[in-house]
């Protein structure tokens, strides 16, 4: 595996990962991974399918529970003897809410609407109340080109309409973090340059991100400008 | 002796559609008895059968091979066995103050629980993976995760095999009439036995059966239609509902576009805009 860490101007760190070791049984995947990634940079993961490329990711917010080593993300140290073990899941939560992921397979709800995919989160964890919730998933969709679709459910859209939404459905929670796992592999190639677009915009405007991908054309373009 | 069975056997040759007409209180009296013990038995079997799914799924070593046991010890037993083990076995034998009626639920409940717990576990576990990381990637908590994303999904895929079951329930609720409740099948043998009219007595069973079974077959039928997902604001089929909610999608895209702008940090992403310079 091979991370290329750039845009590296500004020193503050948002997610540092120490010495990681995961293993499923006797597959010893992730092997000390060390990771840090500061305020707006674009780290770019590329590496062999099974190097653990997604259990990295996953580690990252906590969605997998490393064996031994840490997550640190703004100012607290999650991982197994730490605080986090021994904290309510709540902990977990709260920095599951500031690091948006999107998947492969982009994981739409598909029993709910775009609109309502978007506004889940925020109404249920933030608690944000129906109409001013809605009204910032509209935002948020329509930032990424899909107000005409609000009210389409996820086998209704394309899978570049749909990886669009994830996106969405992640921004809307204004993370600190985005991580992208292979965001585009399972797109048609036509549909690979809408998706690759808004991260490209995404990417200009600031938002630090974590991209794993085949696409060399993203790494050159926004992750290797260092 | 001799004339007057032959008259007897001659007589019941003729085929008398009426009779089933002219006996309905009857049929009516038992099929409301056999709708009673299949709506009861089948309730009581849901909600055990999701205690059943949910145990199953349970990480503990001790309640795993329990629930194991259990699903697969009561999907073991012939039912018209079971009923009568528990009636004349247990209840009887014990003495309990359990009518047959009671009985005759107990044992449906108990082997559609099983049955039904592995429909929900299926079809909790059909849940793709990926839509728990999605959800818990967004900060939901498990209950919230199971509750919102989970269960939604998981009731569309149990609805066809659970509309089944509820099918296969009626049918099995006959089975009680070994211990001698009245249902359906208990009154239509007393008739057929008292009046030795069998094709007609039987005839109007099955039909009253077949009545029963279509009519629970269609509720399903509407129950997987009304589960068909069409777009909110395009989509033609209209429930006032629906209309509602499309008028307060349109509501959000004009609120959206007039506002678009107003934010700056808020530019478009991906498609050439002026916000996004
Ligand atoms: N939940 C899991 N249980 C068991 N093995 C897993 C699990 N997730 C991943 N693995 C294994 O870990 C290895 C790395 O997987 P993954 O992180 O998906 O790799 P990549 O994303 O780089 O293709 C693979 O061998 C895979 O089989
Ligand atoms: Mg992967």
């Amino acid at each position: 595996m091979n991370e290329t860490p750039t845009n590296g101007s500004d020193p503050q760190p948002v997610v540092r990962l120490r010495e990681i070791h995961k293993s499923f049984g006797s597959n010893h995947v992730l092997k000390g991974i060390n990771l840090t990634v500061h305020k707006g940079e674009h780290v770019v993961i590329f590496g062999p399918s099974g190097s653990g490329k997604s259990t990295l990711l996953r580690t990252t917010n906590l969605l997998e529970i490393p064996d031994s080593g840490s997550v640190w993300f703004e100012g607290t140290e999650y991982g197994p003897g730490l605080d986090y073990e021994h904290l309510p899941r709540g902990k977990a939560r709260l920095l599951r809410q500031q690091i948006g992921m999107v998947f492969q397979q982009f994981n739409l709800f598909p029993h709910i609407t775009a609109l309502e995919n978007v506004a889940l989160a925020l109404r249920r964890v933030k608690r944000v109340p129906k109409p001013e919730a809605e009204l910032r998933a509209a935002t948020y969709l329509d930032r990424v080109g899909l107000l005409d679709k609000l009210g389409a459910y996820p086998t209704q859209l394309s899978g570049g309409q749909q990886q669009r939404v994830a996106i969405a459905r992640s921004l809307v929670m204004e993370p600190k973090v985005m991580l992208f796992d292979e965001p585009t592999s399972a797109l048609d190639p036509e549909l690979v340059g809408e998706v690759l677009a808004v991260m490209r915009s995404l990417a200009e405007s600031g938002m630090t991100m974590v991209v794993v991908t085949h696409e060399m054309g993203f790494g050159e373009e926004v992750g290797v400008h260092g | 002796m001799m004339g007057a069975s032959l008259n007897g056997v001659l007589a019941q040759a003729t085929f008398r559609p009426e009779f089933i007409w002219d006996n309905r209180h009857i049929f009516l009296d038992g099929v409301w008895l056999t709708i009673r013990i299949a709506l009861v038995a089948f309730a009581l079997a849901t909600v055990l059968g999701l205690a059943v799914a949910l145990l199953r799924m349970s990480k503990s070593w001790i309640v795993k091979p329990i629930m194991a046991a259990y699903v697969n010890v009561f999907r073991a037993i012939p039912l018209l066995v079971f009923v009568l083990f528990v009636y004349y076995g247990v209840a009887i034998h014990f003495g309990f103050s359990t009518t047959a009626i009671q009985a005759g639920v107990l044992a449906l409940t108990l082997q559609y629980s099983a049955w039904l717990g592995e429909i929900f576990r299926s079809g909790i576990q059909a849940v793709a993976d990926g839509q728990r990381q999605a959800a818990m990637s967004v900060g939901m908590s498990r209950p919230q995760t199971f509750f919102r994303v989970v269960t939604p999904q998981a009731t569309r895929i149990v609805t066809p095999p659970t509309g089944n079951m509820f099918i296969g329930m009626i049918k099995d609720s006959s089975l009680v009439y070994i211990i001698g409740v009245p249902e359906l099948l208990r009154v239509s043998n007393l008739l057929a036995n008292r009046t030795f009219r069998y094709f007609e007595v039987y005839l109007g069973t099955v039909i009253v059966y077949l009545i029963l079974t279509t009519a629970v077959y269609f509720l399903f039928k509407y129950f997987e239609q009304r589960f068909q997902l069409v777009d909110v604001l395009t989509s033609k089929v209209r429930s006032p509902f629906a209309r509602a909610r499309s008028r307060q999608l349109q509501r959000l895209q004009e609120a959206v576009s007039e506002n678009r702008g107003a934010d700056s940090s808020l530019g478009r992403l991906g498609s050439p805009s002026p916000n996004t310079g």
